[in-house]
Order: structure tokens, then C-alpha cells, then sequence
């Protein structure tokens, strides 16, 4: 019962958990990826991975709002499939992400820093709230939800940059789309985490506010997502495909640089707290599960920690490597999981529901013939 | 029986992450600023298979005069220079403040983008860090200090970053310098910097470009870096000056575009300059409006035409139509000799307000 409001979240919470979850991992070494491999039409196929992410996301809101996957009345032999299948491809995903996290930290904000003392801060924190369950990771979402906003206005008031529509022609679909499409899977379909926590409508808010704060978190995701591919595109053109940190490298371009030097620190700070949540909610999916099995104990949260951070620090070490396992075979695995497991897990709660109100429309229409015999 | 509590587990948290802060503090390598050599310009030569990197930095005694200074180290690793450097300087470099790179024209045109690609992919510098190249060597325009009082290099750097816009010159980024070396082409223009003396007087003359594809390279004039601007900059800023009879007059630059479209199937680079001018003071008598868009006209498709040929003669796409061709589905950009078969149609629109 305890866990079950430990995982409740507010429904403005779980729109702000969906958008930086989408958006976290996108903005910083795919753009450079999507350039290398379908140059200007990376837009696009940003534009059509991020579509269906947002229907799947769609998908997943519609279980959450009943309840979590592990409480839904469902089989127990089939959530400990779910389980073996989120954890494994949480795993994976917080390992290739948090890489690419870490290696944000240790060359751009530092350098030289080893990546054993970056990753030990990144998942200690990250273990903690996981740990502590998804209303610690919604609340901390909506706290900073503000530092967002400002890096956000900030970037569209002082951006300063030359749209160079040369860049992005000519306008074609070729066999490229398809290539980056396969090729950076792992980067798409981050909802799964999702799937661990309920909804519950807020009592400050109004039920008919939902409907715009849905509609602003879409064009939000969106805008943070392809339009920043698209202004990647239009700063670098086909250089961006040796351009690193894309949202540093472009959020790096304002106004106020040019008068008095690099001003990144909004942007930065912004995508640290995505960052932390990001990786919050992969490590959170994964302790969820290991609890399925293992019960709610503090030392299953730690070991996910410990497991990702052995993954990270001693299996990866570098970002080449990490591009190589990201792009490996392990990216089917991980997106089929992510799809199947949110489509499987919505048909067997409907095929619940649908048991339950057949039984409790047989149920009304017993008592119904009882009361009219008895009349 | 309750426990006896001996610590409150809040607490226990705030120790917890405080002990991990002040650990970490410890183990970081970075150095306080105080350590640090602040980089304001930096100059790159190659001489044979050797770089020579200059830097020049401020600095400040305790009644705050201010000097600047330059070092300069050789060797055929960047990295390794750099190194050197640090230990010239008795501090760490840091060039993340860096505001104008200058390189020779030798590191341009035989370098194979080696030395540039430290800076840029290494992410060494600013994406806003100018890079002009020079007459004379890159050591020579670094090092001195202006009649002003101020370091040439840095003045440089100064300079360019508050001349976007401007009628001629068009600053170049070290992120525009490698957007326009992926195109076709592989072309990039930068400002074309010479250090001048006059009686006791030092200045820099930044009037010209320069323009290679990374073997070859040509300087253009100051009339023809006034077409590339006209072409690939949008100007808000400058003065056209023109002969009419025995007078000359000028107008002022409100703003001015260029575009460049080529059909799928045609030869012609179709350039169109759309203009807004004022008239200035400088109006000769008996001119009207007509007369004077007519001679304004042909004396802005003097500049680009002096630029084009000139380019075009040293085998160079300074226009980048080449990537025109490939954007607008134009096969031709296919051909090796792709700049010799295309023609510029020029068409000049001028607005008087």
C-alpha cells in the first residue's frame, strides 16, 4: 500500500516525467549521430521517431491513469515477464545513457575528470530517488520544472543564430531515413519507466486544464526535440556531424556570448536536472522490478545502482564504446521491449477490465433476478 | 521498546552528501582561475611539418597596468605545444576566452584541416572565436601592441565580433569557418588581416578576404570582399559610393540580401540582391532616383562580378553553388569542372527609401 502511494504522481507530474524523459537523451550526441548517417534528413526522422514515441506515450498514460503495471490485475507470471523485460532494457538504457551523461560531465563541464568519480555522483543521487519512488522523482520534476522554463525562455529570447536553409535541402526521403532510423533505436522509445506509476488528478487543478497542459507538453516536446534538430541543422549543416553536445553547441550561440563571453550556464543547469531525472527513472524502473522479485528492501535499489555503475565505469569507460553497444543488436531488444511490453501490458488490462465488468454485470443481473423472485 | 535515536536520519543525509562534495572537491584536477592563463587571441603557422602556435595574454600588476603579452612555441603535436606553453606561462592555458584565431595561409592551404580540427572537434575553442588569416605571418600580426595601447590580437578579435553586418568584411566564426568547409566545394572566406605602419603610428588593415578549399587560395580586393558581403551577408551597415558625371555621390545600406537559385536542369546561378538604400549627404546635382538606382546598380554587380572572376580564375566556389546545384536536384555539382560550365546571371533590385 505504502509503494502504491510512493508511485502516485500528479497528473501536471507525470505530462513533465513524459517530456523529460523524450527529451533528456535526444538533445545531446544523437543530433551529431542523425547528421553522420541521413545528413539533412534528420529532421525528419526526428520528426517521425518522436510522433510515435508520443502515441506510445499515449499508450502509457492510459495505464498508468488506472494504475502501475506491477498493481494492475493481471497474472503474476505475466508481470514477472514485464519485469524480466523492463529491467533488462532499463539496464541497458541507463547504461548507454548514462555514458553519454557522464561523458557530457567529465569533458565538457570538466576536464580530465575520471569517469569513476562522475558516474558514482551521478548514480548515487539518481539510486536515491529511485529508491525513494516516483513521487520523489515527480515532485523533483515540478520543483525545478521553473529552471527549465527559464533556460527555455532564456534560449528563445537571446538566441542568435543565421538560418541557413541550404542546410536542409534539398527535401527528399531516401534509404538514409531508414538507415538512421534502425541504426539509432536505443536513443527512441523511453516510456517503459512510465509504466511504474499512477495517476491522480490535482487538487489544485482543474480537470479541464489537462487538455492544455497535454497540448503544451506535446508541442513543448516537439519543439525541444525537432525544432532543435532543426536549428542544428541550420547553425552546422553537414559539419554537425562532428559536433558534439548539440543543445551546449547551439545554446551556446546568443546574444549575450557575443557581448561577454559564453553564457551557458541555464542550458546546462537544465540539462543536468533532466540528466539526473532521466537516469532517476531508468534506475527507478529497474529497483521496481528487482523488488517484484527480491522484495522492497533499500539493498535492491543499491544494487541497481551498483550494477549500473560497474556497466558504466568498468563495461564501458569511454564513448566510443558506448556508441558501439548502442548501436549494436542490443537496440532491438530494447525498442521491441519498450513497444511490446507497453502494448502488452495495456491488452491484458483491458482484457482484465473487461473480465471484471462482465463479472459484475452478471453479478448485478443475479441479484436483479433474485430481488425479482423474491418480489 | 522505541530505539534510542542517535542521529536524525535528515541529517545523516546532509552529512552523507557534504562528505561526498568535499571528497570530490579534493580528487578534481581542475585548477581556480587564479591558476589559469586566460588566452585573448592565439596565431597558428606551419612551417614544413612543424606548427608554431602564439598566444597572447594580459597581465595586470598591482597598479593595475595592464600588458599584454605573446608566447609562442613550435612542435608537431598541438597538444604537446600547448603543453610547452603552459610551462612558458607558469599556469594552465585556457583558451575557452579566446576571441580571434589567426592562421597562415600555409596552415589553409597544406594542412589538411589537421590543426583546425583540434580547435574545432576537440571543442578547444568558442563556436564564437573569429578566424581571420594574415599578409604577413601570423607571429608578426599577433604579437604587437596597437598604437592604442591594446594587443593587436585581441583588438582583432574585438573588432570582428562588432563588425556582423558590416558592408565588406564578413567575420567568420570557427563554427561558419567548418559549416563552409563541408560543403561542396569545401570553400571558406575569412577576413584577410595586415599589419600597417605609418610613421609611429600601428594599426591593422582589415579591408580584404581571403578564400581557400583547403589546397589552393586567393586574396580578394577590397572591392570584391564588398561582393562576397553583398552575396552571403545580410548587411545593415555601410556605404555605396558611385561616379556620376564628373561627381561622386554615395548612399547609405539600410539592408541588403542576396540568393542564389539554380533550376534542376540549368547552367545559370540565378543571384538576386535585394537592396534597401537611403540617400546620404553625398547627392550630386541633376541626379534622380532612377539614375542614381542605375548607377548604384552596376557598381554593386562591379563587386560581385570582380569577386566571382576572381575566384572562379583560382578554381574556387566561393559562392558555393556547387551545394546549390546539389540542393535545388541540379546533377551538375557532379562534374569536377561543375564552376567553369555554370554561369551568374545577376539581378540587382534596389529600393530607395
Amino acid at each position: 500500500m505504502l509503494n502504491k502511494l510512493n508511485n502516485r504522481i500528479y497528473n501536471e507530474q507525470y505530462l513533465l516525467l513524459a517530456f523529460i524523459s523524450l527529451i533528456a537523451f535526444k538533445v545531446v550526441m544523437l543530433p551529431q549521430y542523425l547528421v553522420k548517417t541521413s545528413g539533412s534528413q534528420s529532421v525528419l526522422v526526428m520528426f517521425f521517431m518522436m510522433a510515435i514515441e508520443i502515441m506510445m506515450m499515449c499508450v502509457v498514460y492510459g495505464i498508468s491513469k488506472n494504475n502501475s503495471i506491477l498493481e494492475l490485475d493481471i497474472p503474476k507470471w505475466l508481470k514477472g515477464v514485464f519485469a524480466i523485460l523492463i529491467f533488462s532494457s532499463s539496464l541497458i538504457k541507463s547504461t548507454v545513457l548514462g555514458s553519454e551523461g557522464v561523458s557530457y560531465i567529465s569533458t565538457s563541464l570538466y576536464a580530465n575528470v575520471s569517469w569513476s568519480f562522475v558516474t558514482l555522483a551521478l548514480v548515487g543521487v539518481c539510486v536515491y530517488f529511485a529508491h525513494k519512488g516516483g513521487k520523489v522523482i515527480g515532485r523533483t520534476a515540478q520543483i525545478f520544472f521553473w529552471v527549465l522554463l527559464f533556460a527555455l525562455v532564456f534560449y528563445g529570447v537571446f538566441s542568435n543564430s543565421n538560418f541557413d536553409f541550404i542546410n536542409l535541402m534539398p527535401f527528399e526521403i531516401s534509404s538514409d531515413f531508414a538507415v538512421a532510423g534502425d541504426q539509432y533505436l536505443m536513443w527512441f522509445g523511453d516510456f517503459t519507466p512510465l509504466l511504474f506509476v499512477s495517476t491522480t488528478s490535482s487538487p489544485n487543478h482543474k480537470k479541464s486544464n489537462m487538455a492544455v497542459w497535454i497540448i503544451f507538453a506535446v508541442l513543448a516536446t516537439l519543439i525541444c526535440s525537432v525544432g532543435l534538430m532543426l536549428q542544428f541543422l541550420f547553425i552546422f549543416g553537414a559539419s554537425g556531424a562532428v559536433v558534439g553536445n548539440a543543445f551546449l553547441n547551439v545554446s551556446s550561440l546568443n546574444k549575450i556570448s557575443f557581448m561577454i563571453g559564453s553564457v551557458d550556464l541555464p542550458t546546462v543547469l537544465s540539462w543536468m536536472i533532466m540528466c539526473v531525472i532521466k537516469i532517476s527513472l531508468l534506475l527507478f524502473a529497474m529497483a521496481e522490478c528487482a523488488k517484484f522479485f527480491f522484495g522492497k528492501k533499500a539493498l535492491v535499489s543499491l544494487a541497481c545502482g551498483v550494477i549500473v555503475y560497474a556497466a558504466i565505469v568498468y563495461g564501458i569507460g569511454n564513448l566510443k564504446t558506448s556508441y558501439n553497444l548502442a548501436t549494436s543488436w542490443l537496440r532491438y531488444f530494447a525498442f521491441l521491449t519498450e513497444f511490446c511490453v507497453t502494448i502488452a501490458a495495456y491488452i491484458a488490462m483491458r482484457i482484465s477490465q473487461n473480465k471484471k465488468e462482465k463479472q459484475s454485470r452478471e453479478q448485478v443481473g443475479n441479484n436483479m433476478g433474485e430481488a425479482y423472485e423474491k418480489a | 521498546m522505541k530505539k534510542p535515536k542517535f542521529i536524525n536520519k535528515k541529517w545523516l543525509v546532509i552529512l552523507v552528501i557534504s562528505l561526498i562534495l568535499i571528497t570530490f572537491s579534493f580528487l578534481d584536477e581542475q585548477k581556480s582561475i587564479a591558476a589559469r592563463t586566460i588566452v585573448l587571441a592565439l596565431s597558428l603557422d606551419k612551417t614544413g611539418e612543424e606548427y608554431e602556435v602564439g598566444i597572447q595574454v594580459l597581465k595586470t600588476d598591482k597598479e593595475q597596468k595592464q600588458e599584454f603579452l605573446s608566447y609562442f612555441a613550435t612542435g608537431d603535436n598541438i597538444s604537446d605545444i600547448f603543453e610547452h606553453l603552459s610551462y612558458d606561462t607558469g599556469s594552465t592555458i585556457a583558451l575557452c576566452h579566446a576571441t580571434a584565431l589567426i592562421v597562415s595561409q600555409e596552415v589553409l592551404n597544406n594542412d589538411d584541416n589537421k590543426a583546425m580540427n583540434f580547435f574545432f572537434e576537440g571543442e578547444v575553442l568558442c563556436n564564437n572565436t573569429m578566424v581571420v588569416t594574415s599578409k604577413q605571418s601570423p607571429r608578426e600580426v599577433l604579437s604587437p601592441t596597437l598604437s592604442n595601447g591594446v594587443g593587436s590580437g585581441y583588438f582583432l578579435g574585438q573588432v570582428l565580433h562588432n563588425m556582423t553586418g558590416d558592408f565588406g568584411i564578413i567575420p567568420m566564426t570557427i563554427k561558419d569557418f567548418f559549416k563552409n568547409k563541408y560543403h561542396i566545394g569545401s570553400c571558406v572566406y575569412l577576413p584577410c588581416v595586415s599589419l600597417e605602419k605609418d610613421g609611429e603610428t600601428t594599426y591593422l588593415d582589415i579591408t580584404e578576404s581571403y578564400v581557400s578549399d583547403g589546397t589552393k587560395g586567393v586574396i580578394l580586393s577590397e572591392d570584391a570582399t564588398k561582393g562576397l558581403s553583398l552575396v552571403l551577408n545580410k548587411i545593415s551597415n555601410g556605404t555605396i559610393p558611385y561616379q556620376y558625371e564628373s561627381s561622386v555621390g554615395e548612399v547609405d545600406i539600410v539592408k541588403s540580401k542576396g540568393d542564389i537559385k539554380i533550376e534542376k536542369t540549368d547552367n545559370v546561378a540565378k543571384l538576386q540582391i535585394k537592396a534597401t538604400l537611403k540617400d546620404n549627404t553625398y547627392v550630386p546635382d541633376k541626379i534622380n532616383e532612377d539614375l542614381c538606382k542605375e548607377y548604384v546598380g552596376e557598381k554593386i554587380n562591379s563587386y560581385i562580378k570582380e569577386c566571382f572572376d576572381t575566384c572562379k580564375e583560382a578554381g574556387l566556389d566561393v559562392f558555393f553553388i556547387g551545394q546549390r546545384c546539389y540542393a535545388y536536384r541540379n546533377e551538375l555539382y557532379k562534374d569536377p569542372a561543375y564552376l567553369d560550365k555554370i554561369q551568374l546571371d545577376i539581378d540587382v533590385k534596389i529600393n530607395m527609401k
